[in-house]
């Protein structure tokens, strides 16, 4: 009551990723893996977690500082192919012990490049959970 | 449940096993003063808030009216400021607060003595703001910068309703002078919730647990004013 405050743990959901699959551009019914050598937003270094293994789906995070984030998705063998992602951010507070998450909302991109991905179709502009796919990638 | 509390427990057991053995012979009751008033303040606040480095700064004020040989009608009233934190979030919480209730003695006095061992229950009513004075994003990914967010954003005009049942005694040290402990436990009947934001302490039920039960205490002086004798038997 006085002393320890900490005696909860976060288990609620925190800040969501951006969901993201892969489909087929030939055959949009079918999912398609890709292998990505980098992936990198802005000026930051490589995001890890999502390179180097042959998925047909990643999650990346937003940028929560601002209302935009550029990514460039480099696949083996291509070159980076640069997308501008906008969006509206809201805090959304969560529990004592996890604190404020954002949600975004009202998801839109700009492909800038054009090398290896054909179409690109928004499934989900409100970005609240990580359950399902807010975006196709057909290549 | 921390140390402070466990202290309590143990310090209102070993109260109670003392008057246990005291009042053991039972003699002819002596109803000396059935109505009384008594006023006093809740001694341990200062001392949280010089211990607790000013995160905490409150006082409360206790009265009692005896208005039979058992039977006390209780009111309780104070005012707290307190900052909290936790992993993501600073905030700090202001307001005033009053307790409404009753206290029942179960100790049988012997002749002469004025103790109390008392059950009871209080309605309490509080009003408070709190302000959200810093968090972090919560996020389980480092990629982007992630600082912290200095805000000061307040959530006023709240209130909240709840039910304590109370335990505790008073103990006469000197003539009419009272020490006391009491613990009680708070359960949240009602509340007026903030924006986006939750009530997580409330001024006078302390720290919400479950978003529905507190735990609180006091250690009371206080000073009795009889209001009237009652015809004292001579034996």
């Amino acid at each position: 009551m006085y002393s320890c405050e900490k005696d909860d743990f976060c288990v609620e959901a925190n800040t969501p990723k951006l969901i993201i699959r892969y489909l087929d551009f030939a055959d949009q019914a079918n999912f398609k893996s890709v292998t990505l050598d980098f992936i990198y937003a802005n000026d930051l270094g490589s995001y890890t977690e999502s390179v180097g293994i042959s998925t047909d789906s990643i999650a990346i995070p937003l940028d929560f500082l601002n209302n935009q984030t550029t990514y460039y998705f480099q696949k083996e063998n291509e070159s980076a192919e640069e997308i501008n992602f906008t969006y509206t951010r809201e805090n959304i507070f969560v529990s004592r012990s996890c604190g404020f998450k954002v949600n975004y909302k009202d998801l839109n991109l700009t492909q800038i490049t054009n090398h290896w991905i054909q179409k690109i179709t928004i499934e989900n502009p409100s970005i609240t959970d990580e359950q399902n796919a807010h975006l196709y990638i057909y290549h | 449940m921390n140390k402070t509390l466990t202290c309590i427990f143990i310090i209102n057991l070993l109260a109670c096993s003392v008057f246990a053995q005291v009042a053991e012979p039972t003699t002819k009751k002596v109803d000396s003063t059935p109505y009384a008033f008594r006023f006093g303040i809740d001694i341990s606040k200062p001392m949280v808030s010089a211990i607790n480095n000013e995160e905490e700064i409150s006082y409360e004020f206790v009265t009692d009216v005896q208005f039979s040989e058992k039977w006390f009608a209780a009111v309780e009233f104070g005012s707290a400021q307190k900052n909290s934190s936790d992993s993501f979030l600073k905030f700090s919480t202001k307001g005033n607060y009053v307790k409404l209730g009753f206290n029942y003695n179960l100790f049988e006095n012997l002749s002469g003595m004025n103790n109390e061992i008392l059950i009871g229950a209080r309605y309490g009513y509080s009003d408070f703001e709190h302000t959200l004075n810093s968090f972090t994003i919560n996020s389980n990914d480092l990629y982007f910068e992630n600082p912290l967010n200095e805000v000061g954003q307040t959530y006023p005009n709240l209130s909240a309703h709840w039910l304590e049942l109370v335990s505790g005694i008073k103990v006469e040290t000197f003539k009419n002078l009272y020490l006391g402990t009491s613990i009680s436990i708070n359960i949240l009947l009602s509340q007026k919730m903030p924006d986006n934001f939750l009530n997580m302490y409330i001024p006078g039920f302390n720290r919400l647990y479950s978003n529905k039960l507190g735990i609180g205490f006091n250690y009371t002086l206080s000073y009795k004013i009889p209001i009237r004798k009652s015809k004292s038997k001579k034996v």
